[in-house]
């Protein structure tokens, strides 16, 4: 962090504060309101996030501090996400612990930071890609509530979704 | 413990990704550069084309070559994930004809053959061609000309870099090696959940995220997730009407810019896939019969274009062309009624002679109907090509989520030619 640039301090949910440049805080399109409206003077509280997720995500806002990264392409047309973001990204986002992952999307869609959500969102949907509903129960945890019945009416219903990308 | 048991974790994945990636030989490096020598090659072989071609055509060319490139990535990634059973080219045609060539490459069937014959014969004469069998169509030839340049491309880099979507290889190869399987067992035993302590995604989604993880799926992923629980059903639904939503926004804005209404957009949708439909016809040479599948897609489009135009030339063509129609019909009939009761009315011979003969007119029908609608289209299509095919494509998505949501059960047929790839 710069010396003479000016700092915010964050207020997680523990209550812990964590100090940042403010431009590097501004990456949050939720922290620069409250920023612009109320100044640096007083503590911005964060109170839907843990300070964990907090600091991994000013982890991203300071290496993005500069940049903004390209869009991601929709679909994903690989579930190798190193293939389409750029390096640092895809080892930021590769996290096993899927609660971490899926705090991170909920923070950043809170603290309305578009680039991280849509990378996070899109290393969700790559542990959907090339899964079946089976695989997919099982790495979110999902339980199955479907009666065969109903899960061969809807396959009968979206047949044609089938058809048009086999 | 827990911290013993991640790392033991890390040391059973750091062996299995090791002993994978030399298995696999795979390298992202190695990947692009055939990627970029293949493109190159089709490159090459487009502006080989364009020697010969003229002006006029540049603009035809350029959609014909975009959607002939589409198909050639289809039929590389198609390779990439079965060309482990390709090694030699002698093995070709035995692999293709024994996967079914339909089965086997379907995207490729389904796309227009894009260059007019004199063109296609002049590339033939200056490129190298593996095969020369004639009982197979032109598209076949050419399907297993690509193929032979792809293992020709591949053979240079030692046959190592067609496993390139190496999670599904390494799935494979994790359940076929018994000793990794044994150590993936206990990988599970050590940390068998991403979510502990009963929680699940549910916990986890709302409306907003799960519409965004959803825009980066196909259709058929989404379909997939959806078929994971009902209270996925729910929320999948809940979620695809706030995206459809937003895609009607987008749609409107686009077509604002272009100064576009609906009905503009429809006629100049119907008049594309039209177009393309034709040019695939007039590149048919006069001895090639139409399949009834191409004479049920003109049929089909008439419906369509019926109601926008009422130009007279138009509806004269229209009129000829139905009746070739319904004529080849009656004789297919007959032939048939003739074939089965065994009384010879109609020999086979007369019978391919007015298929000929009827096939000739109604391509130049076509033709003619064709080149009406084209001064009659008031959008300059072609120099505004890629911004129509952005509102093509979301409205392709509009009407697919739509169709998961149950509210279209008709999908128009236009909608899912493959002219422009889905949801790319």
């Amino acid at each position: 962090m710069d010396k003479g640039s000016t700092k915010v301090k964050l207020l997680s949910l523990e209550g812990d504060i964590i100090e940042v440049d403010e431009e590097v805080a501004k990456k949050s399109q939720l922290i620069k309101n409250m920023i612009e409206d109320t100044g640096t003077e007083d503590d911005v509280p964060i109170p839907n996030v843990k300070k964990e997720i907090l600091l991994k995500i000013l982890e991203y806002c300071e290496k993005h501090k500069n940049d903004n990264p390209p869009e991601i392409e929709k679909p994903l047309t690989t579930s190798n996400l190193s293939e389409l973001v750029d390096p640092y990204d895809a080892k930021f986002i590769d996290i096993e612990n899927l609660e971490q992952l899926f705090e991170i999307i909920l923070a950043a869609n809170y603290l309305d930071i578009k680039s991280l959500l849509d990378l996070a969102c899109a290393k969700v949907a790559t542990l959907i890609k090339n899964k079946t509903p089976d695989e997919i129960r099982k790495t979110f945890n999902i339980p199955n509530d479907f009666t065969p019945e109903e899960e061969a009416q809807i396959r009968e219903e979206n047949k044609w979704a089938e058809e048009a990308t086999s | 413990m827990a911290s013993v048991n991640s790392k033991f974790r890390m040391i059973i994945k750091h062996f299995l990704l090791n002993y994978s990636l030399e298995q696999i030989k795979c390298s992202i490096m190695s990947f692009n550069m055939i990627n970029n020598e293949f493109q190159e090659h089709i490159q090459k072989k487009f502006k080989l084309i364009d020697l010969v071609d003229t002006i006029s055509r540049d603009q035809i060319q350029y959609i014909n070559q975009n959607q002939f490139f589409i198909q050639q990535q289809i039929l590389l990634i198609g390779l990439q994930n079965n060309g482990h059973l390709i090694n030699k080219e002698n093995e070709v045609i035995p692999y293709i004809l024994q996967k079914g060539i339909r089965n086997c490459f379907q995207d490729v069937f389904q796309f227009s053959y894009p260059f007019p014959s004199k063109y296609y014969t002049y590339a033939k004469s200056q490129i190298p061609l593996f095969s020369k069998v004639d009982s197979f169509t032109d598209n076949v030839n050419f399907l297993i000309e690509t193929i032979y340049e792809t293992i020709q491309i591949r053979k240079k880099y030692k046959g190592s870099f067609y496993y390139q979507k190496n999670q599904q290889i390494l799935v494979n190869l994790y359940k076929k090696n018994k000793q990794i399987e044994k150590l993936r067992k206990q990988v599970a035993q050590i940390e068998p959940l991403n979510f502990k302590n009963e929680r699940c995604a549910y916990q986890f989604l709302n409306k907003n995220v799960l519409s965004l993880i959803l825009s980066f799926l196909d259709i058929r992923q989404i379909l997939n997730l959806k078929l994971s629980s009902k209270k996925m059903s729910q929320l999948i639904d809940l979620a695809t009407k706030g995206h459809v939503e937003n895609l009607h926004f987008k749609k409107q804005e686009l077509m604002n810019k272009l100064n576009m209404d609906e009905q503009e957009f429809e006629k100049n949708t119907i008049f594309l896939n039209y177009y393309l439909l034709t040019q695939k016809i007039s590149s048919c040479n006069s001895n090639k019969l139409f399949s009834f599948e191409d004479t049920q897609i003109v049929v089909d489009y008439f419906k369509d274009l019926d109601f926008i135009y009422e130009n007279t030339d138009f509806q004269l063509n229209k009129i000829l062309i139905q009746n070739q129609l319904n004529l080849q019909e009656k004789v297919y009939a007959e032939f048939i009624e003739s074939f089965y009761s065994n009384q010879n009315h109609i020999s086979n011979v007369k019978f391919i002679a007015h298929y000929k003969q009827s096939s000739t007119l109604i391509q130049e029908y076509l033709i003619q109907i064709r080149d009406i609608l084209k001064d009659k289209i008031s959008l300059n299509l072609f120099d505004r090509m890629i911004e129509f095919i952005k509102i093509f494509q979301i409205q392709q998505k509009i009407l697919f989520y739509k169709s998961l949501l149950k509210k279209t059960e008709f999908i128009p047929r236009l909608y899912k030619i493959n002219w422009i790839v889905f949801f790319s």
